[in-house]
């Protein structure tokens, strides 16, 4: 099964099915006995792929993990029932702190497009903001990664001045510390972690900074002029492009989450659980690092470039001679 | 976790009796991938070169960093719980980075890296 260009996905992550059986599990719950059909046919889940998730969901509960803690699932014939187990019907009870991240999320849900001002979320929210002490529309201070001390102020400086920055930066994918002047366009949260967005006149491109990989920033004079197509370009995810070397590994099931944790072009599954997967290498210590990690958990069995074929072992006999040699 | 309130009396110090404190999780602080682990805690000893040692000074903080060396190059302390997600860790680094103590957290690190180029 390929995960090539117009094919379909070929696996599903496991964010992909907590967020499936999330939405699922409360509408099973509400009906009375829908048949698969009609679940699949909501959900847009293959009959298949929904009885897996039915599977993983009788095994779902709270420590110790006996019959009576675990989500009860009753297939007959073609209908489904489930049951809560007891304790998902006591009181939600929540710490403030725990609240409140919830206020948060759902206000920014609530943000999207096509989010209903007046739904059940909707209400949910305002009640909980009510007992809190809180309004859902008020902007909420979230720290993310560490960053050191005047980097990310001199970066959002940057920005906002339009001024070029020169920054000092340890590019962990090429594992070399440089100093580079950027054209800052934003400062950009992403999965946990700050990230500057800007044109690179070292790299001759735009390109990506995570910010506690930043070691200094220093704001220059110049003026940063940017054209009416780069706000546009910066929207775009930058992507490995066709002309990166690629390289085709086999991987144990034990490294299953490369696949969910790298962009990957093609993934075919293999007798055993290993799979066979095509992948992008845009700086070689990158590819190094993954293979010196999985070991004999994974092999190149293509390379475009024959240096990227050799180079697990290239970089572990690099590592066994720094231990040798002290 | 025992409520102050519950206490009956006072609570008295027994200075003849020494322990040491075990490496747990605790709700609400992040743990590390080589905390995430039932093992015995052990204390490692890592040297990072100096080109990456902001990054694993930043990463860990400074209270991790046992030695800074003349050229830049620093020795960070972790506790481990996790051999496997330690060595992988570590490995990151390449060859900018060494186990330095335990023996055989280092010994681990070399028989992981002769296996593999043994494979080849």
């Amino acid at each position: 099964v390929s995960r090539g260009q117009g094919a379909p996905p070929a696996r599903t992550s496991a964010s992909d099915r907590v967020a499936r059986l999330l939405a699922v599990i409360p509408w099973i719950a509400a009906h009375d006995g829908p048949t698969l059909g009609e679940i699949s046919e909501r959900f847009g889940v293959p009959r298949r792929k929904l009885l897996e998730d039915l599977e993983v969901l009788m095994m779902v509960g709270v420590p110790p993990y006996t019959p009576d803690t675990l989500i009860d699932v009753t297939i007959e014939g073609d209908r489904v029932w489930l049951r809560f187990a007891d304790v998902f019907a006591r009181p939600l009870h929540l710490t403030p702190e725990q609240g409140l991240a919830l206020v948060v999320a759902g206000a920014a849900s609530q943000g999207l497009p096509g989010a209903d001002d007046t739904g059940p979320l909707a209400t949910a929210l305002g009640k909980l903001a009510g007992v809190l002490g809180v309004d859902p529309a008020e902007a909420v201070s979230v720290t993310l990664g560490e960053t050191r001390p005047g980097v990310l102020e001199a970066l959002r400086t940057a920005v906002a001045d339009r001024r070029r920055v020169r920054i000092d930066y340890y590019a962990y994918g090429r594992d070399e510390r440089t100093t580079r002047e950027v054209d800052p366009h934003a400062v950009v949260a992403h999965q946990g972690a700050w990230y500057l967005r800007g044109y690179c006149h070292m790299a001759r491109d735009r390109r990506l900074f995570r910010v506690d990989r930043v070691v200094d920033a220093v704001v220059l004079d110049s003026a940063v002029e940017r054209g009416p197509d780069e706000a546009d370009a910066d929207a775009a995810p930058i992507e490995l492009g066709p002309d990166v070397p690629r390289v085709t590994l086999e991987v144990a099931p034990s490294a299953a989450w490369v696949t969910e944790t790298y962009p990957v072009d093609e993934v075919t599954e293999l007798e055993g659980g290993w799979m066979r997967l095509r992948l992008g290498v845009a700086a070689t210590p990158w590819l190094e690092r993954l293979l010196v990690r999985l070991g004999r958990d994974a092999r190149v069995v293509a390379a475009d470039d024959p240096a990227l074929a050799a180079a697990g072992t290239s970089a572990a006999g690099r590592i066994l001679a720094r231990y040798r040699s002290s | 976790v025992f409520r102050l309130d519950r206490f009956d009396g006072p609570a008295e110090v027994l200075h003849d009796r020494r322990f040491e404190r075990p490496t747990v999780a605790v709700p609400g602080v992040r743990l590390e991938p080589w905390q995430l682990g039932e093992g015995e805690a052990t204390r490692a000893r890592v040297l990072v070169d100096a080109p990456q040692a902001p990054w694993i000074v930043q990463h860990l903080g400074p209270g991790a960093v046992e030695e800074e060396r003349p050229d830049g190059s620093v020795v960070v302390t972790m506790t481990v719980t996790n051999r496997e997600n330690f060595r992988s860790f570590v490995l990151t680094f390449l060859d900018h980075a060494e186990v330095l103590a335990p023996a055989d957290l280092r010994a681990d690190v070399v028989a992981w890296l002769e296996d593999q180029v043994a494979a080849a």
